[in-house]
């Protein structure tokens, strides 16, 4: 590479390293497969308050959480998809990342320790199906 | 290493002048209108701030800027649990980017060192958050970070190397005489 | 029948509107209640008259007096009674005395339901005695939804009512429709295995669907005429599979008040039947029919096989 000002050897270095990590952290995530049927596990304080399987929801519903001093976050379920639409957390960086549907993804509001996560569905034992009889 | 100069009311005013220009990009990235795409990915205008310092002020007196602006900006609107996580981060990133400057001009560009330290500020902030919510799985936004960190660090990084190289040409640094004083130990 | 019904069709709307509208007739005159509930009017004339029925619901109990002396009556459409006296799945259910149970248990006999072809008609022998189709009304309509939509040139389709599938053909690509079978421990949607199908039905039935817990005990809605209480056979999920959805549902509640080994044996003697048992410790028993057609096996479940 020509050697320019904002080119220099250590600069490469640094510049192809974090290229490299999200080149490879990007294969890695697409080779997650697409779990066909996703569970949200909603936690407080590592525990957990609330489970729902995301395909099962015919009807959108949301529900509070309540965290002390006042902090809460409302949690919107939607058929595939959950997200926190009201938070009390000042930096609101649960409500501005949306919804979440893949394992991979998560939701954290930190002042109120709440976690929101996809889990890898350990219940699928070949892939995906087109209908289940219960 | 040379002892910097005993706490004067130039260090002093550097010192002000610096924490209040870093709380102002804080305030003015906060009323941009920016996507969230992901924990911890944000502008980082402050960083400037940082940067500039490492270059230009003793190691101390940047450390204290950065110590000074994380609780001054939680105050400011951040929440008091976000300054945990902001000095994790921000201490990361320091440490990371005062090492790379003593090689800067040789190896290390400013918007490389600046890049390098806006990845370590996400990771920092990641591994206390991984910590605290016992969640190993946050791992999934290295790839996100690292990418982030490239365009910001990158922007910011000449930014600040702007804002440096004026300062080394205007007549502020020789009434200093800081760029003396650090500059045999950077070369 | 208060469930959802979900059909699937690559071809006509019409074909799809013609197979929901069959599936809402059925509904109504076999449904406990309502204006064209033919069930309702053979339970009010019970120890009276016969009541002429339509060719569906005669051939609906009739099939469920044939698979009640097939299950020795552990299968019996004349439940009603006893049904309705622990009321699971109501707001008012609960545990009957033994007294209660008894006077049920006295007015569940298949035997006492008399069938005419010639009308066709049925008459419930005693007074108080009635019937319950709500087991194998949806079989029924699965089935005769397949029906309008074969004869509408369908060759490929889905159905799904309350949970009772019905797969017509392959899937348009060519491929088996993959069905999973519902795990009893998580909530439903989760799978404990994966069967490869075409053209039949799978029905799946277990305690788990509805129930009440009291004192640790949990009532489930599979009662055993003989005991008058929640079937105790040791199993936790029955699945059938059989290209007549109203047989896989009269089965799918038989076999599990049979439990493991007369409902293993009953469903080898019956051709074009096969079925997965699941017992309480979650070991999985299939037909030969179904051996090493199972897809996999969710974690704590294991395959076994009769000796």
């Amino acid at each position: 590479m020509r050697d320019s000002k904002y080119f220099l050897p250590g600069d490469i270095i640094i510049y192809m390293g974090l290229l490299l990590i999200f080149l490879l952290g990007s294969f890695a995530a697409m080779g997650r497969t697409n779990n066909g049927s996703p569970t949200a596990v909603v936690t407080q304080d590592g525990k957990s308050i609330h489970r729902v399987r995301l395909d099962a929801v015919t009807e959108p519903y949301e529900f509070r959480v309540e965290g002390s001093g006042g902090a809460y976050n409302i949690i919107q379920v939607e058929h595939g998809r959950i997200r926190v639409v009201e938070a009390s957390c000042p930096d609101q960086i649960d409500v501005k990342q949306g919804w979440i549907s893949q394992s991979h993804q998560s939701i954290v509001c930190l002042p109120n320790r709440l976690v929101i996560r996809i889990l890898k569905a350990e219940h699928e034992p070949v892939g995906e199906i087109d209908g289940i009889a219960f | 290493m040379k002892e910097a100069p005993a706490l004067s009311v130039r260090r002093i005013t550097w010192i002000g002048v610096m924490v209040s220009q870093a709380l102002l990009l804080h305030v003015v990235e906060r009323l941009l209108p920016l996507p969230q795409l992901a924990p911890g990915v944000k502008l980082g205008l402050a960083n400037i701030v940082t940067l500039v310092a490492l270059e230009i002020l003793p190691w101390g007196d940047a450390l204290s800027i950065l110590i000074l602006r994380s609780f001054l900006g939680a105050l400011l609107g951040g929440g008091a649990s976000g300054v945990l996580f902001s000095l994790a981060g921000g201490i990361l990133s320091f440490l990371g980017m005062s090492v790379l400057m003593r090689h800067k001009g040789s190896l290390f560009s400013v918007p490389a060192i600046s890049v390098a330290g806006a990845f370590l500020h996400n990771v920092g902030q990641l591994c206390i958050a991984a910590l605290v919510v016992e969640t190993f799985n946050i791992i999934v936004y290295f790839p996100i970070l690292a990418i982030s960190a490239l365009v910001t660090g990158f922007f910011t990084g000449v930014v600040a190397d702007l804002v440096i190289k004026a300062i080394e040409h205007s007549r502020l640094m020789p009434v200093m005489g800081t760029t003396t004083q650090f500059g045999s130990l950077r070369k | 029948m208060g469930t959802i019904v979900e059909i699937r069709v690559f071809g006509s709307q019409r074909a799809l509107d013609a197979a929901f509208r069959r599936i809402q007739d059925i509904d109504a005159t076999m449904g406990r209640t309502g204006l064209d509930s033919e069930v309702y009017r053979i339970n009010q004339a019970a120890g009276k008259e016969w009541v002429p029925v339509s060719q569906d619901t005669f051939q609906v109990v009739e099939t469920a007096v044939e698979y009640a002396k097939l299950t020795a009556g552990l299968f019996d459409p004349s439940i009603a009674p006893l049904v309705d006296l622990w009321g699971i799945g109501t707001a008012k259910a609960r545990i009957p005395s033994l007294e209660e149970i008894k006077i049920a248990q006295s007015l569940i006999d298949y035997g006492d339901i008399e069938l005419d072809p010639t009308g066709p008609a049925i008459r419930l022998q005693h007074e108080a005695m009635a019937l319950d189709l709500g087991g194998i009304a949806k079989g029924y309509g699965a089935d005769a939804a397949v029906e309008v939509l074969k004869r509408s040139g369908i060759s490929s389709a889905f159905l799904s009512l309350g949970g009772n599938v019905y797969v017509i053909g392959s899937k348009p690509d060519g491929s088996p429709w993959r069905i999973g079978i519902q795990d009893p421990d998580s909530p439903r949607g989760t799978h404990i295995t994966v069967l490869e199908v075409k053209d039949t039905s799978v029905v799946t039935s277990g305690p788990y669907e509805r129930y009440f817990i009291k004192d640790g005990i949990r009532y489930h809605h599979i009662l055993d005429p003989t005991t008058g209480f929640p079937a105790d056979s040791g199993l936790v999920s029955v699945t059938i599979v059989t290209p007549s959805s109203l047989i896989a549902d009269a089965l799918s509640t038989g076999v599990f008040v049979l439990g493991l080994e007369k409902g293993l044996d009953l469903l080898e003697s019956l051709e074009d039947v096969e079925g997965i048992l699941v017992t309480n410790d979650r070991k999985v028993y299939a037909t030969s029919g179904l051996r090493g057609r199972l897809n996999g096996l969710a974690k704590g479940y294991s395959l076994y096989e009769r000796q």
